[in-house]
């Protein structure tokens, strides 16, 4: 299970699609067909998966961007990446 | 009920290998927004309650969303088939009108990204996936429209697991009017192969719960296969001329317009429903009288290949 050390990247075969503004987005992996729906906190992770931080740095900037507690800030993080990892949305780059 | 097919617009962003060429020519040109007014005046009191709109790319018409809100006002249903390409941008204006939208169709010609995108060209399959994902969220019902050409012969199942997977409400298998370009490049079928190409998707009609539907054109006995020769179906094209098939307009370009039954600019949607009336009995008397006196040769099975050599689109 990934912990707030981990990198996280999408699985090359997700495709990413907002809608409303950037305030939603659903993700389509193109090999098991899954559909995923990101709301703007989720949407906004995803975004900052790709930047090439930690979980621990996603979780400090949602607290700063959401204002939300630390604790709510990774639970959230820690939450959406484990479905996503379920779900084979995302790969762990290193543990 | 009855529907009628519009063709908003010749033009199109894509190039799609298997195209009709006359149907997306730079001397194109869009349907006059007077003559769709025209139809939502007259089409009720023939009983017509549908209204579909291709093209080209029916949504490149410049007064596309005008149109649907006049379509919506006058209280007809719709729905449109389009290659998807602008959908991420335009499904919003959709939605004031999404009670009567009945469905949109996106056009997938590969169940794979590298086979959609040989014909369809790069990053077409991408955003057709995107189309989708917006129609799931937005609860925006969906179809998903195959032409069967030589690569996608051998994976209709595969588009039908696909199809499904998406959470579409249907998938109909069109079959491919040859061109002189899609002849070139290969992707055209046998009419044996044609004939075991039916047979498949017969198989699939019943293992698969999701509605699959096949286009007319394939081997049939039946003299009037298709809603147009039953009669349920009328066809427009952009310049306003009420055709007999929508599969012909755009066919054969400059080979004869035999299927032209009127132009709206000059007459009433009536006037041509009655011209519609004459021609159909007049095609019906014949096809009939042909075929009982034996003289149908093997193409002629092949409705729309009866209807092609009938209406001279062909030299
Ligand atoms: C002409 S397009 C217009 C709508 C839109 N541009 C699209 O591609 O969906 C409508 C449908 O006709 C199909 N089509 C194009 N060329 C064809 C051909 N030569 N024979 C049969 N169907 C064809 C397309 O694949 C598409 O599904
Ligand atoms: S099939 Fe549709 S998208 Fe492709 S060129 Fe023809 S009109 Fe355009
Ligand atoms: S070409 Fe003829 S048989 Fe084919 S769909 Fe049109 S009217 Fe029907």
């Amino acid at each position: 299970m990934p912990d707030l050390n981990c990198r996280i990247k999408p699985d090359p075969e997700v495709i990413i699609t907002t809608l409303e503004e950037d305030k939603e987005a659903v993700l389509l992996h193109l090999g098991t067909k899954a559909y995923f729906t990101l709301n703007e906190t989720g949407l906004r992770i995803w975004q900052l998966m790709n930047s090439d931080i930690t979980l621990r740095e996603i979780s400090e900037r949602l607290q700063n961007e959401f204002d939300v507690s630390p604790e709510k800030a990774k639970k959230s993080v820690l939450n959406l990446i484990d479905e996503l990892v379920k779900e084979k949305l995302v790969r762990v780059v290193d543990e | 009920m009855p529907s009628i097919v519009i063709e908003l617009t010749n033009h199109c962003n894509l190039s799609c290998q298997h195209c009709l060429d006359g149907r997306h020519s730079s001397d194109g040109g869009n349907l006059k927004i007077e003559i769709v007014e025209k139809i939502l005046q007259d089409a009720k009191g023939i009983k017509i309650d549908f209204l579909s709109f291709t093209g080209g790319e029916p949504t490149l018409h410049p007064r596309f969303t005008e149109i649907l809100k006049k379509v919506y006002e006058a209280e007809y249903n719709f729905g449109f088939v389009t290659n998807g390409w602008n959908f991420t941008e335009m499904y919003r204006h959709l939605l004031p009108f999404r009670d009567r939208l009945r469905g949109i169709t996106f056009s997938l010609d590969g169940s794979r990204e590298e086979t959609h995108d040989r014909i369809r060209g790069k990053g077409s399959y991408r955003r057709v996936m995107q189309d989708v994902s917006i129609c799931i969220v937005k609860d925006i019902p969906f179809t998903i429209n195959t032409t069967v050409m030589f690569h996608t012969k051998g994976k209709l199942k595969e588009m039908a697991e696909l199809a499904t997977k998406l959470g579409s409400r249907g998938l109909r298998f069109g079959h491919l009017m040859p061109t002189p370009r899609n002849i070139a490049n290969g992707l055209t079928i046998s009419p044996e192969e044609c004939v075991v190409v039916e047979g498949m998707i017969g198989k699939l009609q019943q293992s698969f719960t999701m509605p699959i539907i096949m286009a007319p054109g394939y081997y049939t006995t039946n003299l009037f296969p298709c809603a147009t020769l039953q009669m349920q179906e009328f066809n427009i094209d952009w310049r306003g001329n009420v055709t007999f098939c929508c599969h012909m307009s755009g066919h054969g370009n400059g080979t004869g317009n035999k299927d032209v039954i009127g132009n709206l600019d000059e007459m009433s949607f009536a006037e041509t429903y009655k011209r519609f009336i004459n021609l159909d009995e007049k095609f019906r008397k014949e096809k009939i009288e042909r075929h009982s006196k034996r003289e149908f040769k093997d193409s002629d099975y092949f409705p729309c290949w009866y209807c092609v050599n009938y209406f001279k689109k062909v030299d």
